[in-house]
């Protein structure tokens, strides 16, 4: 059995974890509140965005002049992969990493060549451990994104698929249920899929008068499309960001509860120890005195 | 007089929601005034200023990142990538950030690839714009 000494010190250490875990645990709360709000946030934007490009859609000739709706022939998938840059998060790094090497093992399987992009130092460490070459990594924000970190993003992704580096991009991503459970997204963005809405010609008529595009209707759709990328990727770093936070309180709340219960049964053992301690002294003492008598 | 409902919309949520007389946007053919019972029209917006007169004597103004503006019925809606409140820029913030973007760029010319070049240009011109309206 371990010296009372022993079990004291552990005592200790056990205490000093948990009061760490305890902080951790009040820290992602506040920034886990404070990323639900955001997300709440975004979608009067998004919301916008959406009937903006089907109305300007709708009123298209033809959609053949957008490189990023076209569907090309599918010989180099991309995928992003959005962890955080930090960890201590639970399984949250773990299941959006498995889910990426899983969709690209299908991708192989297909005879698809894989190119890697990464937001997030975790998942970034984790795949060039793996041996993957990555094309761009982008990292230092994913405790709070800002849009124009989106904006980065999508620029580098609209410029290379242009360039012809791959022809379908997988964004993988945790999605926010709920403080407690966050599900694994894998979402095709590239080539960005159309809302259902969006039937190319058919128009309904402005509430009064003809609409006026300024540009015209045809330029106008490529901004609009470069936008609704950025909107997409910005909602998923929103959604990353929360999950993040979410899955570290849990994280740290179950440690915090494992501290909690180590602690009490080191205190019966050490409590144990003093006992036999005692006794063993008692003994020695009587036995003392037995001898003397 | 018939008046406009006006909203400014970013990814951070609305900026501006309310009545407006008169609303003035950076539109990407021109500036672009708009009263009540305009044509309809969506407009692309440059980084700029969006003036709102709420009032015949009040008028709102925010500086504003790029984006669309629609105008349907009595709607007028401009959907940005930022906007902030004229009277609350941080002028000492934004010089800082201006001078960080300026360095950045600086450092990319001299060859260092770590430098994101496009988002070192475009947090220059956000900066820029916020302090040329702030000082009017």
């Amino acid at each position: 059995m371990a010296s009372l000494q022993d079990i004291r010190r552990r005592i200790h250490s056990v205490k000093n974890t948990s009061k760490i875990t305890k902080a951790m645990e009040l820290v992602a709360g506040a920034k886990l509140r404070r990323a639900q709000v955001r997300i709440e946030s975004l979608r009067p934007f998004a919301n916008g965005m959406h009937e903006l490009i089907s109305e300007t859609a709708s009123r298209t000739g033809s959609l053949s002049g957008q490189p990023l709706l076209e569907r090309r022939e599918i010989a180099k998938t991309a995928i992003l992969l959005m962890s955080g840059d930090r960890g201590l998060a639970g399984a949250f790094n773990a299941s959006v990493l498995r889910r990426a090497l899983d969709e690209a093992a299908v991708e192989r399987a297909a005879g698809r060549e894989i190119v890697w992009y990464a937001a997030g130092r975790k998942g970034a460490g984790s795949l060039r451990f793996r041996g993957a070459e990555l094309r761009e990594v982008w990292t230092g924000f994913t405790d709070r994104p800002v849009y124009q970190d989106a904006e980065q993003i999508s620029h580098a992704l609209i410029e290379h698929y242009g360039a012809g580096e791959f022809d379908r991009l997988i964004m993988v991503f945790n999605h926010f249920d709920s403080p407690l459970v966050q599900t694994v997204h894998a979402d095709e963005i590239l080539p960005i899929p159309l809302p259902a809405a969006a039937v190319v010609g058919e128009g309904k008529p402005a509430i009064s008068g003809e609409l006026l595009f300024e540009p015209e209707a045809e330029v106008m759709l490529g901004p609009l499309l470069q936008t609704a990328l950025e909107t997409e990727v910005f909602r998923a770093l929103l959604e990353s960001t929360a999950s993040e936070h979410g899955a570290r309180m849990t994280a740290m709340r179950s440690a915090s509860d494992n501290a909690k219960e180590l602690i009490d049964r080191l205190t019966l053992d050490m409590n144990r120890a003093r006992q036999a301690e005692i006794t063993q002294q008692l003994l020695e003492v009587v036995a003392g005195a037995d001898a003397i008598s | 007089m018939a008046i406009l409902h006006c909203e400014i919309i970013t990814p951070e949520g609305h900026a501006f929601t309310g009545e407006a007389e008169m609303v003035v946007v950076p539109g990407s053919e021109g500036g672009l005034g708009v009263l009540p019972r305009h044509q309809p029209i969506v407009s692309r917006l440059e980084v700029g200023e969006i003036r709102v007169r709420v009032s015949a004597t009040e008028w709102r103004s925010f500086a504003t990142a790029d984006g669309y503006f629609s105008m349907q019925g009595d709607k007028a809606i401009a959907l940005v990538e930022g906007a902030v409140a004229t009277e609350s820029i941080d002028v000492a913030v934004a010089e800082a950030k201006a001078v960080d973007a300026r360095a950045r760029i600086q450092q990319s010319e001299e060859g260092d690839e770590a430098v994101n070049r496009f988002r070192a240009e475009r947090d220059l011109q956000y900066a820029e714009n916020l302090l040329r309206i702030a000082h009017g």
